[in-house]
């Protein structure tokens, strides 16, 4: 009995060094699905992750990030988000393109972050029309990574043979089909002193197959330069039918009609955006609105765009508004346009640690590692005032995104809208009509038809 | 004695019932309930789908995307599989019959095209598609032999996309009517042919008289399997046309499709799937029923 009585304190020593004095801190998951084909992954993976994994571990709270690699492009990554937000699996953090934000919202896969960014001494130096692209009926759901904006690019080269000025300051629609038309009765000449096989004046993005580029860089470019816009804010209602958008389809009509633009079947046939990108880095069309990240892909010599003497033979300007169309004068219009997005980083509503992964987005998106990034990565455009603003950021910025960002105040978002990729398939439809010949007038019809099915009775405006 | 045999059957097939039931029972009941709710990627109701009865059913009855993509579908069926398919693997079949006598006079010829339709056929389907996009494309070889012509070179699959797919699949399937054909022609006793050769029969008097009538049974077997896979076919013509370009080579499978993850509408891409299937359940049954009128 002794021994026995004995043998209960050796064994709890014994048993002693198995249990440890202080428990051991608990290590906090957070899921994140950056695109892993984008440039910056690699930022994210190496800079972010640490930093944040640091930053945290300094409050004392040890969190490991993972990535959760998703499907590649954006098409494909956009339907793996949103059909693991809809089972309920999706990653704490996500990427959400700024144009899904408020349809996202409002199926309730978005976690509201209003009472955070109240908080944030950040989210005052983002610009307004940012916030707006991420609000949803008064709530924030998503917070702007970068931006971007679309300039208007031409071919120096084909505007010195066809006699036109260089540098090309176009202010208005007239000046642009003014320039189209000089390049296509020229093209002969043109084609032959710059050795083309083929020449085309204009090339504005249209149809179906290229879904979201054809809403924001062609279509919505022209209409931001009328003033007017597909959705009303001040009367909550989508706009089905206005003298802008039948004049946005004219414009289209008339440089398909006058045969100014790069034939129709390039919109619907094999890879469209390389196809007319390649014919812009070759000089074989001569104005093109389209997205900013052109002119770096065209001055980066590993890039299939390149142009070895990009400055020489590619100019970039402003898109005019209308101002002037069809000899008809629109002193209101506004006088430069562009149309920006970007992506956004978002938490899902299955997150178990909302606090944290506003944290997580509160630190990466800091102004300290925003400029770090776009130094080390640029291209996209701050979405916040004070880092186009500083000084670092300025000096090791070069002189084309410096520009880009001045056109910023004139920027105009896609309207944050739940019924918005809808509206956004009914314009790459309604352009579509336009390429297989029908009147700029039946495409307004069909399209003020289509948007009244969307937006429902009462959900629409029509003007004039 | 026998309660225990079927006990023994049971048993042995539990392990197939089980698994058809999950992954081809399962997922069609489970379509079928979904195509009479509001389930959706996106949307108000997204978290939350709800019962609506025949509500996606009623949509269907008047949306015109829809009467287009049925009629895109039978079309792609009948000129792809029924006349294609089927009309030239039999013709294949017959030219490349050893029995026949033709098979001589044109044996290299014949090789070849079998050896064709058997690449073709067991080409991978992304491999096949994208073979085709850049054959039929504005800068493909088919456009530039017609300008070599003195033709206009055009986009084929702009200007002909239900045309450019009918032909891509005839292109793809064609082997299997083939060899269907062929194994059904070896059957026919050669002694029938050789006494109605004797009788001063013409060899489209054969056809009709002899091959035709003893070919039957394959031959409607061929034309179910090859409509209910037609009907199906989906990465085929999405990677040439999409259902391009204005929804003219929209088959009902590309429409579905693009309900669903286009326009992400799942309860009612449900709805068009389960159509499709009544659709194609449709044509079986009208086989079948000449199929049993001609034997009787």
């Amino acid at each position: 009995m002794r021994s026995r009585l004995l043998l209960i304190p050796l064994l709890v020593l014994l048993l002693l060094p198995l249990v440890p004095i202080v428990p051991a801190q608990k290590v906090v998951e957070l899921t994140i699905a950056p695109p892993k084909w984008w440039s910056a992954y690699r930022y994210y993976k190496n800079i972010w992750i640490p930093y944040f994994e640091g930053k945290m571990a300094e409050k004392g709270i040890l969190v490991r990030v993972k990535i959760i690699d998703y499907p590649a492009p954006d098409p494909a990554f956009i339907d793996k988000t949103l059909l693991d937000l809809k089972a309920g699996v999706a990653p704490d953090v996500i990427w959400v393109d700024s144009f899904y934000v408020g349809q996202w919202a409002e199926a309730g896969y978005l976690y509201k972050l209003t009472d955070f960014v109240k908080k944030w001494s950040g989210w005052k130096e983002y610009y307004e029309p940012l916030k707006s692209a991420v609000t949803w009926k008064g709530d924030v759901y998503a917070v702007m990574i970068e931006t971007d904006i679309r300039p208007l690019y031409y071919r120096k080269d084909v505007f010195k043979a066809a006699g036109l000025p260089v540098p090309w300051h176009p202010k208005s629609w007239d000046d642009i089909l003014h320039a189209a038309r000089v390049i296509k009765a020229e093209s002969k000449e043109i084609m032959a002193k710059l050795g083309l096989k083929r020449l085309y004046p204009i090339a504005i993005k249209m149809g179906k197959k290229i879904e979201e580029a054809t809403t924001m860089q062609g279509f919505l470019m022209l209409l931001a330069g009328t003033g007017d816009w597909i959705y009303d804010e001040k009367a909550g209602k989508w706009v089905a039918s206005s003298p802008a958008l039948l004049d946005t389809f004219k414009f289209l009509e008339i440089i398909y009609k006058e045969g100014l633009a790069v034939p129709a079947d390039v919109w619907f046939g094999a890879d469209p955006i390389e196809t007319v990108h390649s014919m812009l880095s070759k000089g074989e069309v001569a104005i093109f609105p389209t997205w900013q990240g052109v002119w770096y892909d065209m001055g980066n010599p590993g890039h299939r765009w390149y142009i070895p003497n990009r400055d020489e033979v590619l100019g970039y300007t402003a898109m005019p508004g209308r101002r002037k169309f069809l000899g008809k004068e629109y002193p209101n219009d506004p006088e430069i346009v562009t149309v920006s997005g970007g992506w956004t980083l978002a938490i899902s509503w299955n997150c178990k640690h909302p606090d944290l992964a506003w944290e997580f987005i509160k630190t990466v998106l800091s102004k300290e590692l925003a400029i770090n990034r776009l130094i080390v990565f640029p291209g996209g455009l701050p979405p916040r005032k004070d880092v186009a603003e500083d000084p670092i950021y300025k000096a090791r910025t070069d002189p084309y995104t410096l520009w880009a960002i001045g056109l910023l105040k004139y920027t105009r978002f896609r309207p944050s809208r739940a019924e918005y990729p809808d509206v956004s398939t009914a314009i790459q439809e309604a352009t579509e009509l336009i390429l297989a010949g029908k009147s700029a007038q039946e495409v307004a019809n069909w399209y003020a038809s289509r948007i009244k099915e969307i937006a429902g009775p009462g959900g629409y405006i029509e003007r004039g | 004695m026998k309660r225990r045999f079927f006990k023994i059957i049971f048993l042995f097939s539990l392990p197939s019932l089980v698994l058809f039931s999950l992954l081809v029972i399962g997922p069609v009941v489970w379509g079928v309930v979904v195509s009479f709710t509001n389930e959706a990627l996106v949307g108000p109701g997204a978290r939350n789908p709800r019962f609506i009865g025949l509500a996606n059913y009623l949509k269907l009855l008047s949306d015109p995307l829809f009467y287009n993509s049925a009629l895109i579908s039978f079309l792609y069926v009948v000129g792809s599989a029924i006349v294609g398919q089927a009309g030239l693997g039999f013709l294949l079949a017959l030219l490349t019959s050893r029995r026949r006598r033709i098979y001589s006079k044109i044996f290299i010829l014949a090789m070849i095209a079998q050896s064709a339709a058997l690449i073709s056929w067991v080409t991978p389907e992304v491999a096949g598609g994208y073979c085709w996009e850049v054959y039929l494309d504005a800068r493909g070889l088919f456009p530039y032999l017609l300008s070599k012509l003195g033709l206009p070179r055009v986009n084929f699959l702009v200007r002909y996309p239900l045309l450019s797919i009918i032909l891509a699949n005839i292109w793809w399937g064609t082997a299997w009517s083939m060899l269907l054909f062929k194994s059904a022609l070896e059957t026919i006793p050669i002694e029938l042919e050789e006494s109605a050769m004797v009788d001063g029969a013409s060899s489209l008097d054969k056809l009709r008289y002899i091959i035709l009538p003893l070919i039957k049974g394959p031959a409607l077997v061929n034309l179910i399997l090859i409509t209910i896979w037609t009907y199906g076919v989906f990465g085929f013509p999405y990677m040439l046309t999409a259902g391009g370009p204005l929804h003219r080579s929209e088959l009902m499978t590309i429409y579905a499709y693009n309900t669903a993850f286009k326009a992400r509408k799942i309860g009612y891409a449900a709805a068009i799937s389960v159509m499709m299937f009544l659709m194609s359940l449709a044509l079986v049954t009208i086989y079948q029923f000449i199929g049993r009128r001609t034997r009787g």
